[in-house]
């Protein structure tokens, strides 16, 4: 049987790690963001954290996951 | 993990805005009440009690997801399952805190995620629109073997294969391809393929436009961006006035607050593709004119 079309053009890929690596890091639930266990200062600030500040970062399906 | 919802709450403690992050990850965390009768929620964290009344909430800025692409998920253990659908239930039925300002309502995204709505919003605003087909068939459609068309799909494609997983892109076919292709098991969107493009993404919050063009060395890219986004730059951009005005207008129209609004710049018009009402926005907040977390937060706050 002929595939249908979209799952022909359908790019395959490895399935993603679902979670960054938050080792180091810790959720501050008062402040509401993800801290630097060592120094306090919020993740998204530390040049050492990637995830997700730039579209590189992001998973295959970016914003396509709506949240998920 | 959300980490765009760190920007937001980053911004309102430096303003020292009063507020709580309900953290999706950490509801086993929680103790949670929600007295309907008295439209008060009480969320017990770390033996810290915070109450959300009816009266005092001012704003939501409501980052769950609409729909649950689960049907790609077959190993999800029996408790995760509960979890997923219970709680984004329940984050949905914050709906009822009516009187709140919502960025965005989950009811206004569930409606404002179906594209074939969102084009005839964007035709009726005045933005030209790619010609557009919906179907399962090419059977009793023209079409031009020689010519290119864009297809693409309804909702997000995910699928899941043994190991792998699948996504679609938006992607570049002939004419001659469609009429030998498979359709009938689900419905697809063949649009009018504009090229040479420059890619737009329009990140609209209340009034306020944040416009870059997307471009790879410089120049534009066929076919879907996203399948280049290890190269692709974010160059800030001002849109002619009237465009400005016709994506807030269409962000509006559809009863959102926020958009990620699709455009293409072909031969000096300016075409609308979709708006993502949950689009992502953190991967620009780095550079000066786009600060779209002080934009969000200012629509929060009731500033103008």
């Amino acid at each position: 049987m002929k595939k249908h079309i979209l799952e022909k053009k359908a790019f395959v890929y490895d399935l993603p790690k679902t979670d960054p690596d938050m080792t180091g890091y810790e959720f501050d639930d008062e402040k509401g963001y993800w801290v630097n266990k060592n120094s306090k200062k919020p993740s998204i600030e530390d040049p050492q954290f990637a995830a997700p500040r730039t579209k590189k970062a992001d998973i295959e399906t970016g914003e396509d996951k709506k949240g998920e | 993990m959300d980490f765009t919802t760190d920007y937001i709450c980053l911004e309102l403690q430096r303003r020292n805005a009063n507020y709580l992050r309900v953290n999706r990850d950490k509801f086993r965390d929680y103790k949670v009440v929600f007295d309907i009768g008295r439209l008060t929620l009480y969320i017990t964290i770390n033996n810290k009690e915070y109450i959300i009344d009816n009266r005092n909430l001012k704003s939501i800025f409501y980052r769950a997801p609409i729909y649950l692409h689960d049907t790609y998920k077959p190993n999800l253990s029996v408790e995760k399952q509960l979890y997923r659908s219970q709680w984004t239930a329940f984050l949905r039925n914050l709906v009822l805190f009516e009187n709140a300002k919502w960025l965005n309502n989950p009811v206004d995204t569930f409606r404002a995620e179906n594209k074939m709505l969102q084009l005839k919003y964007a035709e009726k605003s005045g933005m030209k629109c790619p010609h557009t087909l919906l179907l399962n068939s090419v059977d009793n459609i023209r079409l031009d073997s020689e010519k290119e068309y864009i297809i693409k799909s309804l909702d997000t494609v995910l699928l899941r294969q043994g190991n792998k997983e699948a996504f679609v892109y938006s992607t570049v076919i002939t004419g001659k391809e469609l009429m030998k292709s498979e359709f009938a098991v689900a419905p697809v969107i063949i649009q009018e393929y504009l090229y040479p493009k420059i890619d737009l993404r329009v990140t609209v919050v209340g009034e306020k436009v944040f416009a870059v063009k997307i471009v790879k060395e410089g120049s534009d890219i066929a076919g879907d961006w996203r399948k280049e986004k290890e190269n692709v730059d974010f160059i800030e951009i001002d849109l002619p006035v009237d465009i400005n005005k016709k994506c807030v207008e269409i962000v509006k129209k559809l009863g959102l607050a926020f958009g990620g609004v699709d455009l293409v710049l072909n031969n000096g018009i300016y075409y609308f593709i979709e708006v993502n009402p949950t689009g992502e926005w953190a991967w620009l907040v780095n550079k000066p004119g786009l600060r779209i977390d002080r934009a969000i937060c200012d629509y929060l706050q009731g500033i103008t």
